[in-house]
């Protein structure tokens, strides 16, 4: 392995950044919004309308992403395209990630509301909070905070499971795409995918790190953690 | 004197265990009522239900001259200050907020009004230093005193307190001990379920035993020193035997 040629490799890769990013923060918030959704019914709607939300969510965690991207890309793609419309393939790549997020995301909400105490939604009904109130004001903000560390990781899961759209050819490319050309160009395999491997590592520990720190930030004070780095 | 709280024949029950069988309450108008009862006796669910935090099975509520009904219930929860064992407070609100949220959201004042208020019950409790900690930061006692605040500053008709100190260290009782006597001698109607033989000697107009989901004896606080029933008495006399 030549250092230039990793070096070199590194300065191709980079440009893939911005759409590895903008995969990653398109698809995170369409998660976030139809997570929030699916949440929603599940938290205000009665029975058979949450069952339909959580056959959602079992069915994109229970499928591979790669699947789902094909299928709708190819799948959806291909029959809209009769219809003389046509996904390209960044849309369909955002699209699949962004509808296998929201399945992902819906969980962490679940479960952040499910982490607060049964005291809690007594304590609002005793002083005669409505449902929407108790959620608005007191469960959501609690919520959010428990799910933080979690959002942020699906964030980082999100940048790394982007690599998987460059298969149906996005452009402009992402990193892995950039590494993929950049190594059958010139034939340095292992520089290539190891610059790229070297570009999604430091964007994702940066996420972990600010991560923290907006943990931190919103923190509430006075609840006590044990410190785990 | 008028009855504010009225429970004819209350039947709660978990599934097929009956835990409150066939209750009669009167509580008058600035009456303290203590509730006494061994842990399982149903007083704790008793209170709860008043305001259907446990939906009762039968029986007849009437709170304020309000029968609770589903129609009623916010109404009527609008006129009780309630205190729980574990104080809950909101953790992610400082004290202030605690107390100002229901006032502007469920009671509609405006949030000045609601702000003074708040203040007002703050300095009642000995609190007003406290105002921009948050919950998690304070004791145990001071974090009941806080819940104590909140539930005086929707002034309430009726002040229902759940073993308001029995999650708290020995020593961190006196101090809100001391605050629900300031509270009772300003007139404000109780019910209070406790195990504080002291705070119901002092503060207590009536006192109720409880035992298997009925009231088993009632009557002024006398009744401490001389139980009529055996139950009461065995009761009271392991109390003793705990506390000294």
């Amino acid at each position: 392995m030549a250092l230039e040629n990793y070096f070199d490799a590194l300065l191709s890769v980079v440009g893939g950044i911005p759409t590895t990013m903008a995969l990653a923060l398109l698809s995170f918030a369409i998660g976030m919004g139809l997570g929030s959704i699916l949440l929603l019914v599940r938290f205000f709607l009665p029975k058979p309308l949450s069952w339909f939300a959580s056959a959602y969510v079992e069915a994109f965690r229970g499928t591979p992403l790669l699947v789902q991207i094909f299928i709708i890309y190819f799948g959806v793609g291909g029959f809209l395209k009769d219809y003389g419309i046509n996904i390209d393939p960044f849309t369909a790549g955002v699209i699949a990630l962004g509808l296998n997020s929201a399945a992902y995301q819906a969980e962490i909400f679940r479960s952040a509301v499910q982490a607060i105490p049964v005291e809690q939604y007594l304590t609002a009904e005793a002083y005669a909070f409505g449902k929407t109130q108790t959620f608005r004001y007191i469960i959501l903000p609690q919520a959010l905070r428990i799910a933080l560390p979690a959002l942020m990781n699906e964030m980082v899961l999100l940048i790394k499971d982007s690599s998987l759209v460059s298969v149906i050819g996005v452009t402009p490319p992402d990193i892995f795409r950039r590494a993929d050309y950049y190594a059958s160009r010139h034939f340095t395999y292992f520089e290539a995918y190891l610059a790229a491997a070297t570009i999604y590592f430091i964007i994702c520990y940066a996420m972990v790190k600010i991560s923290h720190v907006i943990e931190r930030k919103y923190a509430i004070p006075g609840y006590l953690r044990r410190g785990i780095i | 004197m008028s009855a504010v709280v009225t429970v004819r024949g209350l039947n709660v029950a978990y599934g097929t265990l009956e835990v409150v069988k066939g209750v009669d309450l009167d509580v008058a108008q600035g009456e303290k009522v203590v509730i006494m009862g061994p842990s399982g006796s149903g007083k704790s669910t008793f209170l709860r239900s008043l305001i259907w935090l446990v939906k009762p099975k039968s029986g007849k509520i009437v709170i304020d001259g309000i029968e609770v009904a589903q129609q009623t219930l916010m109404d009527v929860r609008k006129r009780v200050g309630f205190v729980f064992q574990h104080y809950n407070l909101f953790p992610h609100l400082k004290v202030i907020d605690n107390i100002v949220l229901p006032l502007v959201k469920v009671h509609g004042l405006p949030r000045g009004e609601a702000v003074q208020r708040a203040r007002e019950a703050l300095q009642l409790v000995g609190l007003a230093d406290k105002e921009r900690a948050y919950p998690l930061q304070l004791s145990g006692g001071q974090q009941q005193r806080a819940a104590i605040a909140r539930a005086i500053a929707i002034r309430p008709k009726v002040l229902m307190l759940d073993e308001p100190t029995s999650a708290l260290d020995p020593e961190l009782v006196e101090e809100v001990l001391r605050v629900l006597e300031d509270i009772a001698r300003r007139g404000t109607t109780m019910l209070i379920v406790t195990h504080e033989i002291d705070f119901a000697l002092d503060v207590a107009d009536r006192v109720v035993f409880f035992e298997g989901g009925k009231i088993v004896e009632e009557g002024p606080p006398d009744i401490l020193y001389n139980p009529k029933t055996d139950r009461f008495r065995q009761f009271l006399r392991r109390l003793h035997r705990r506390t000294s």
